[in-house]
């Protein structure tokens, strides 16, 4: 079952009215009842794998969590998670560095290990087993032994990837005592089973969701509202954008050969904003479905495209995955708290790792590397970039985060406004109870070490600084969020609009290259059609007719170009801290009917769906 | 007051969801099994006859010339690539609207394949048109057994694959969406065009029969008591049509079952040659078929339904309606909907034998001036023998094609040729045909045909 089948249309407005006509303390089991249903409905003896990881890592829970003192805190509280808490981190940390470990750590280092391996272990056997079979024969080839082997010919179970990854945080988290082992087995099932985000994510985090399943949810139809206008949101860009643009990408990347280099760019100028609305889409369809059960999660997009640099991307795309290698990983190998090449080579750890999560073939390798390369390179280059700057008389710190903000697309940071998903990243988190200039310092380093600590910091309110600061920032908003005069534009704002637009496109061609080794059939497909494109540009031959015949006709492949747009002044609008949905459901009764049904019939008319088209699976449905 | 707001927010959604989605259906849809259906429903009288099948059935009977030659009222709901199956569910959707007194089923292809095994694309055909509901459900169920709901959803919701085609939402397209002046012209049936000459075929005895499914011996029986339940009549038919050996077997297992069952059986292929070659004496197969294979061209329709409509007043005793005034409407719709419709096909037909064809239904006489180059082939021959006094033929030195705009292509090698073949102004016409309505002397068609080297 998938968000857009027929069977999920009639699946969830019964979990939905039943979930709300239950008693409250029932809303759990009903809730896990339903999720069971929807993850057997892909292949029912997986529901066996999905409830022995949560009853294995609930046990190695308890076990890892018996002395914690660490406790859940108010939901409602979470950005002020007591200084103890910081403490205990730290204290932990101190005694593992110098070497005071006692007895029972050692156990329930073993513990965590173990139950660690085994989880990844599944994970790896069932993704990885193949691709390492393969190229375990290959390599033996090579120094002269013949291996045959059957391929590995099993299913992988779906969303392996995501309950994995969100049980095995839940036990680190345990483990680091930041949040205590959760004692009820129901809450903690449905913490890894919770059907929106199993089969795609988001990756949610014990702190953020567990406390939500241990209150009982009221039916708050304003709620329920706004739940249902992102999933509308979500079915836009997934069936209007993603389907449609998949059909010309599809072309060209299987007829790449018989095509100019022209076809290819295009195609991957599409592929960004197809697998953007793919993903995004489902992100946003199950963050919508879950708001109307009353569940918050964690946004996964921020306006990824509206990034200024390859840095700022990552903390804007899959933010819940980019977030768990920055926690569970990244940090662990030493972060960006020692020297350089220390660091590059944990940066590119992380991306080779986080490519290899994608998918058990090398170009998924190549992708990662790429945008870990990005990161490197960029890195090294910033004394360059600076000069050539200074050069066209800009100051010096023009490219630093700290000392311009707005150029690092922090202006959401000082919205008042709720983001589009109304849900909050670790970044927001960070915010509450902060000051502002705190805030600038933090957002300097990529992943500070404050960060860890930030992005369990949940807060579902705003600090009221935040308001005033918003009102104001809005209000002295130029181009790109660029801040400018109180009363005029003035010339240097200009200069920093164009230099942050120039920034916003070299960076989308830096994320759009790397995504054609994502999109490609494999690695060396992607270099042929990297081939293709200088040797055969055929720039010459370019005509919207020829366009016409890469799958999308006339009319299609507009509609197409008009949507993208529109999902380009969503961003801008959300970039700058608006949010169309509450606008839309603050307006009177009938303009408001009139605008939800007429989003219902563009979806319906325009949409790629039905039983003609192979209704296309969301794309990371098979990481 | 807040309940009472929200359930006017909801209800306004649904009613303009609802709203958007029917004119999103009208738009989109392709509408050609709704204009098939149009005349059914809105008939106030029921049928004397309606007939059901493949698209044998759909090409084989003009209840349109049942009418004018004998005055029975019938509707052909046969459908493009019809299972077994697909008929028996148009049977019982088709009897909540009319229960004729005959219900006429044709047993081709009973046992090609696993019942009720069918191309879904062909089933928009013979299901689009019947609105939602219980029998429909079932049908869907019954007809995509084992398939997936999206498949299921297709059927029993079309939108869900016509809203698609909202890029070829034209102006025109949009008006006529909402035209219920538009449907088909011949009671349901479709007239083919060409001719096509299939190769021999061995006859094989009707004591040979072949094994069939029980799921198709079930659908038969169903076919049977659910018209019988209704009051139906029913009859079966085999229409003329070159059966392979394999076919006529499955026939003759239908026949037995018939007898068994003490349904009557209206072979309308007399096959009663005794050379073992299968054979008709109803219709001629050199000239009667539009593809090798299967399908009745217009006039071997022609032939089939003047031959059924005398055995049905024989056997079924259906009164003559042609003067009744309660059937007036059946009399305009043949003089003002059938006659232009088929003159308005004959005046696009560019092959000069599926002109010839064409020209040889009793309503028209033709005309031919021909010239010296033009070298009829057997067929031809044929084809002359279908108008007997009604087509004049004379040869001349040279064809005036300045009064005559239409040019038409001319295959010597007796196969049809494509039709719009364009032929250029310096080429010389072979063949000059003129087609005039018998009772009013207008001419419908005016041909110029060269010889194509």
């Amino acid at each position: 079952m998938i968000f857009n089948s027929l069977g999920f249309l009639l699946f969830f407005p019964i979990v939905l009215i039943a979930y709300y006509a239950v008693p409250k303390g029932f809303q759990n089991l009903w809730l896990l009842f339903s999720s069971y249903w929807f993850y057997m409905s892909w292949n029912p003896k997986y529901g066996l794998l999905l409830l022995g990881v949560t009853i294995l890592t609930y046990i190695a829970g308890l076990l890892i969590g018996k002395d914690s003192h660490a406790s859940w805190g108010d939901p409602d509280e979470y950005g002020r998670i007591s200084a103890d808490f910081d403490s205990k981190v730290s204290k932990r940390r101190r005694n593992i560095k110098t070497g005071v470990v006692s007895g029972k750590e050692k156990k329930k280092r073993a513990i965590l290990g173990l139950v660690l391996f085994i989880v990844f272990g599944l994970l790896c056997f069932y993704k990885y087993t193949d691709f390492l079979a393969v190229n375990a024969a290959k390599l033996l080839s090579r120094i002269g032994i013949l291996a045959e082997f059957d391929h590995f010919d099993v299913v992988m179970p779906v969303g392996i990837s995501f309950f994995t990854f969100q049980a095995a945080g839940y036990l680190i988290d345990v483990y680091r005592e930041e949040i205590p082992s959760e004692k009820n087995f129901l809450r903690y099932a449905l913490f890894v089973s919770f059907f929106p985000s199993i089969l795609a994510g988001p990756i949610g985090r014990a702190p953020a969701l567990i406390p939500q399943y241990s209150r009982p949810r009221e039916f708050d139809w304003n709620r329920v509202c706004s739940g249902f206008m992102l999933m509308l949101w979500g079915f836009f860009l997934k069936l209007v954008i993603a389907d449609r643009a998949a059909i010309l990408v599809n072309f060209v990347y299987q007829n790449y050969h018989e095509l100019y280099g022209w076809t290819i760019v295009l195609a991957t100028v599409i592929y960004a904003f197809e697998i953007y609305c793919d993903f995004c889409g489902y992100s946003i369809i199950a963050a919508g479905t879950a708001n109307m059960l009353g569940i918050r999660f964690m946004k996964n997009f921020d306006c990824p495209y509206f990034s200024v640099s390859v840095q700022d991307f990552w903390r804007r795309w899959h933010i819940s995955l980019s977030g768990w290698f920055r926690d569970y990983l990244y940090f662990p190998l030493g972060g960006s708290r020692c020297n350089f090449l220390r660091r590059y080579f944990n940066v590119m750890v992380v991306f080779m790792v986080s490519g290899l999560w994608h998918g058990s073939q090398w170009s998924y390798v190549a992708w990662g590397g790429l945008n870990g390369l990005y990161q490197i390179i960029g890195g090294i280059l910033t004394p360059v970039r600076t000069l050539i700057l200074r050069i066209f008389g800009f100051d010096k710190d023009v490219l630093s985060l700290k000392k311009n903000p707005a150029m690092g697309g922090s202006m959401k940071i000082y919205s008042s406004i709720a983001p589009i998903t109304d849900v909050v990243t670790p970044w927001e988190k960070s915010v509450a109870g902060k000051k502002q200039e705190d805030f600038e310092e933090d957002r300097d380093g990529e992943y500070s070490d404050e960060d860890i600590r930030s992005s369990l910091r949940l807060s579902s309110g705003r600090a009221s600084w935040q308001t005033e600061e918003a009102r104001r920032g809005h209000l002295r908003t130029g181009l790109f969020g660029i801040r400018i005069g109180e009363d005029e534009l003035s010339f240097n704002a200009v200069k920093m609009s164009i230099l942050k637009l120039i920034r916003i496109l070299i960076t989308f061609v830096l994320i759009d290259f790397a995504w054609l080794f994502f999109r490609a059939a494999g690695l060396k497909d992607a270099f042929m059609m990297i081939e293709k494109v200088k040797s055969d540009f055929g720039l010459m031959e370019f005509s919207l007719s020829k366009v016409y015949e890469l799958g999308l006709n006339e009319k299609n492949f507009w509609l197409l170009i008009i949507c993208i747009v529109i999902l380009i002044f969503s961003d801008y609008v959300k970039y700058h801290g608006g949010d169309i949905r509450k606008w839309i459901l603050e307006r009177p009764i009938v303009f408001r009917e009139i605008i939800i049904a007429a989003s219902i019939l563009i979806i319906l008319v325009f949409g790629i769906w039905g039983n003609s088209y192979d209704a296309s699976s969301f794309i990371y449905f098979q990481y | 007051m807040k309940i009472w707001k929200r359930t006017v927010s909801v209800l306004l959604i649904l009613i303009l969801v609802a709203g958007g989605v029917y004119v999103g259906d009208k738009l989109t849809t392709r509408g050609v099994s709704q204009k098939k259906y149009v005349k059914f429903f809105a008939e106030k009288k029921d049928y004397d006859v309606v007939f059901y099948g493949s698209s044998h059935v759909l090409s084989g009977i003009q209840p349109m010339e049942l009418w004018n030659n004998y005055g029975i009222t019938g509707y052909n709901l046969g459908g493009h690539a019809a299972s077994l199956g697909m008929s028996y569910w148009v049977l019982r959707q088709s009897l909540r609207y009319h229960k004729p007194k005959l219900a006429m089923f044709d047993i081709y292809d009973m046992y090609a394949h696993d019942q009720p095994y069918m191309d879904i694309s062909f089933m928009h055909y013979s299901m689009d048109a019947y609105p939602m509901g219980v029998t429909k459900f079932m049908a869907v169920q019954d007809l995509l057994k084992g398939q997936s709901t999206a498949a299921k959803a297709e059927l029993f919701f079309p939108f869900s694959v016509y809203h698609s085609r909202w890029d070829e939402v034209t102006k025109e397209s949009a008006k006529a969406s909402f035209d219920k002046g538009l449907f088909n012209s011949y009671c349901g049936s479709e007239i083919r065009y060409g001719v096509a000459v299939p190769n021999d075929i061995e006859r094989v005895d009707p004591e040979i029969t072949m094994e069939g499914s029980s799921g198709a011996d079930s659908y038969i029986r169903d076919f049977v008591s659910t018209c019988r339940d209704a009051g139906v009549e029913v009859c079966f038919m085999r229409v003329p049509y070159p059966a392979c050996v394999e076919n006529q077997m499955a026939e003759n297992r239908v026949m037995k079952l018939a007898e068994e069952l003490g349904v009557r059986v209206i072979d309308i292929m007399q096959d009663d040659r005794q050379d073992g070659l299968l054979s008709s004496r109803v219709v001629n197969f050199d000239t009667d078929l539009v593809d090798a294979n299967a399908h009745l061209n217009a006039v071997g329709a022609f032939k089939v339904t003047m031959y059924l409509g005398k055995l049905l007043k024989q056997y079924y005793g259906f009164t003559d309606k042609r003067q009744d005034p309660d059937y007036s409407n059946w009399n305009e719709d043949y003089a003002n909907v059938y006659i232009p419709a088929l003159t308005a096909d004959l005046s696009l037909q560019t092959d000069f034998k599926t002109c010839l064809m064409f020209a040889s239904y009793p309503e028209f006489e033709t005309e031919m001036t021909v010239t010296k180059q033009y070298e009829p082939d057997e067929v031809c021959e044929k084809l002359y023998k279908l108008h007997g006094s009604r087509l004049k033929i004379t040869e001349v030195q040279s064809i005036d094609s300045s009064s005559v705009q239409d040019r038409a292509n001319f295959d010597l090698d007796g196969e049809a040729m494509a039709p719009g073949f364009l032929i250029s102004e310096q080429d010389e016409p072979v063949v000059r045909m003129t087609v005039k309505l018998r009772d009013s002397g207008a001419v419908v068609a005016d041909k110029l045909f060269c010889v194509n080297t």
